[in-house]
Formats: structure tokens, C-alpha cells, sequence
């Protein structure tokens, strides 16, 4: 069965070239372009196995969507990956004071992304 | 005194075209960026196509009467599969360069919109011999600062050999 990953980008662009890296490699995916949507769609029911999100987006920012996701008891263990072109550190240590697993920036290639995802999704 | 209004006149015409040339690149520049987009985008439909495509196939030999030549040729379509969506991987990669360059054109045009206001603001102190325009060296400063501030939290989207080459130093595992 293959595992889903929800991939979270106010850059449509963004969203469609990881989505098709994840789907090339066989993986299911899902998608939102604000911590808003992401957020509606894991309360709505939505499991993924694990959650890549940009930090700098409308309505809600991927730092608040990490921090969202961590207070719903069936996301407290999902990794949850940083993707961005953000370089601050300060930014970096609250992201993983929050709960974040990992945080790559982009851009990323299709190689690269896999191996990452492999390693947050052991086995997979 | 009719000579110096000329000169204020003159100097606030000269603000003005100097104002379009900027405003012209940086619509130029959003033009090439956006026909890139919309051209891997395309890109990606066509390999969704490809993909939906060898799912079909992958259907049809679940199904029982399927041969074993149909098997085989199934598994030499896999193995060749893979090494396409490898390389199409990489090709989306570069792509999201553009992104990139996408945003740091609008922190360029951020800037430039509020120097704008700023050159404006000049050419009216000129034509009306403002005292305030002492102020906006200072003011000018501020927003430049303010870009470069900006600017200095965004990695570099230069998309170079030595980049790739350090592409796992761009990750951090927590």
C-alpha cells in the first residue's frame, strides 16, 4: 500500500514539480496551498504518513501549521518536513522547538527529496 | 526663478523615465519567469500522462489471464520507468530554480515600488523647495536596508555544479 505524503506550498509550481517527484516514486500524494487548507484536511480526516511544508505562506504559515498539527493527538508523531528557501536560524530552532522533523531547502531534486523521504519514513 | 522651476520640472521628468525603464525590466523579467513556469508545467502534465499510463498497464496484468511475454515486457517497462522517473526527478528539481528566481523578482519589485514612492516624493520637494528633503537620503537607506535584511534570510538560488554537489548539507535531520 502506498504511503501518502501531504504536500503543503502557496507556489503552485512548488506543489506540482514535489508532487510529481513523490508520485514518480510511488507515493500518494495530497495537497494544500495554505497552513489553513492543510490544517482542514488533517481534521477532516486526512492521514497522511508524512507532511512537507514551505514556511512562508498566506492565512497561515507553515510555523503555525506545525505548531496546529502537533496539538491534534493523531499528528504528535508524524514527521513533518521543512521545505523553504528560508535560511534564518531562529526560524530553524522554532520550527524544531514545534515539532518539525527535518528542514532542506530548497530547491530540491528529485534524488535528493527521495533519500530524505527515506529517511523519515524508514522502510518505506 | 523661472529658471529654477525648469530645473525642478526637468529633474522630475528625468525621475519619471528612469521610474518606466525599472518598472519595464522587472515586467520583462516576470514574463520570462512565468513562460518557464507554464512550460514545466506543461511538462509535469505529460509526465502525470505517463505515469496514469503504466498504471493501466500495471491494472491490466493483475488481472488473471494475463500472459507471461506480456509479464515480462510489463517488468522491462518498470525497470525503464524507473530510470525515467529518476531523471525526470532531477529535471523538476531545476525547475523549482525558477521558483525561486520568481520570488527574489518580487522582493526586487517590493523595493523598488517603495523607492518609487520615495523618487516621487523628491521630485514634488524639488519642484516645491520642500526643507524635508534631507530626510530621504536617510529614508532611501532605510529601504535598502530593509531589502537587504530580507534578502539575507533567503538562501541563495544560484544553481550551480559546486551546489549540487553539496545538496545533502542542505538538509538537517532534528
Amino acid at each position: 500500500m502506498a504511503l501518502t505524503i501531504l504536500v503543503v506550498d502557496d507556489s503552485a509550481l512548488i506543489v506540482r514539480s514535489v508532487t510529481t517527484i513523490l508520485e514518480l516514486n510511488g507515493y500518494k500524494t495530497e495537497s494544500a496551498d495554505d497552513g489553513e487548507t492543510a490544517l482542514a484536511k488533517l481534521k477532516a480526516g486526512l492521514k497522511p504518513n508524512l507532511m512537507i511544508t514551505d514556511i512562508n505562506m498566506p492565512i497561515m504559515n507553515g510555523v503555525e501549521l506545525i505548531k496546529q498539527t502537533r496539538m491534534l493527538p493523531a499528528f504528535r508523531f508524524m514527521p513533518i518536513l521543512v521545505m523553504t528557501t528560508e535560511s534564518q536560524q531562529t526560524l530553524r530552532d522554532e520550527a524544531k522547538a514545534l515539532g518539525a522533523t527535518g528542514w532542506v531547502v530548497k530547491p530540491v531534486g528529485g534524488e535528493l527529496l527521495i533519500t530524505i523521504i527515506k529517511k523519515l519514513l524508514p522502510g518505506a | 526663478m523661472s529658471m529654477e522651476i525648469n530645473v525642478s520640472e526637468q529633474t522630475a521628468l528625468l525621475i519619471g523615465s528612469h521610474l518606466q525603464i525599472d518598472a519595464a525590466i522587472v515586467r520583462q523579467l516576470k514574463e520570462v519567469v512565468g513562460n518557464t513556469e507554464h512550460a514545466a508545467m506543461q511538462l509535469m502534465n505529460e509526465c502525470q500522462k505517463l505515469s496514469d499510463a503504466a498504471n493501466l498497464i500495471e491494472a491490466m496484468l493483475n488481472q488473471p489471464e494475463s500472459s507471461e511475454e506480456l509479464r515480462t515486457y510489463h517488468q522491462l517497462i518498470l525497470e525503464r520507468n524507473h530510470h525515467l522517473a529518476s531523471g525526470i526527478g532531477e529535471i523538476i528539481g531545476h525547475i523549482q530554480f525558477q521558483d525561486g528566481v520568481r520570488q527574489r523578482i518580487e522582493r526586487i519589485e517590493t523595493a523598488i515600488a517603495k523607492r518609487n514612492v520615495l523618487f516621487l516624493v523628491f521630485a514634488q520637494s524639488v519642484v516645491d523647495s520642500d526643507q524635508g528633503l534631507l530626510e530621504l537620503p536617510l529614508q532611501m537607506r532605510e529601504i535598502l536596508d530593509e531589502y537587504l535584511a530580507i534578502e539575507q534570510r533567503h538562501a541563495s538560488v544560484a544553481h550551480d555544479q559546486e551546489q549540487e554537489d553539496a545538496s545533502m548539507s542542505k538538509f538537517e535531520f532534528f
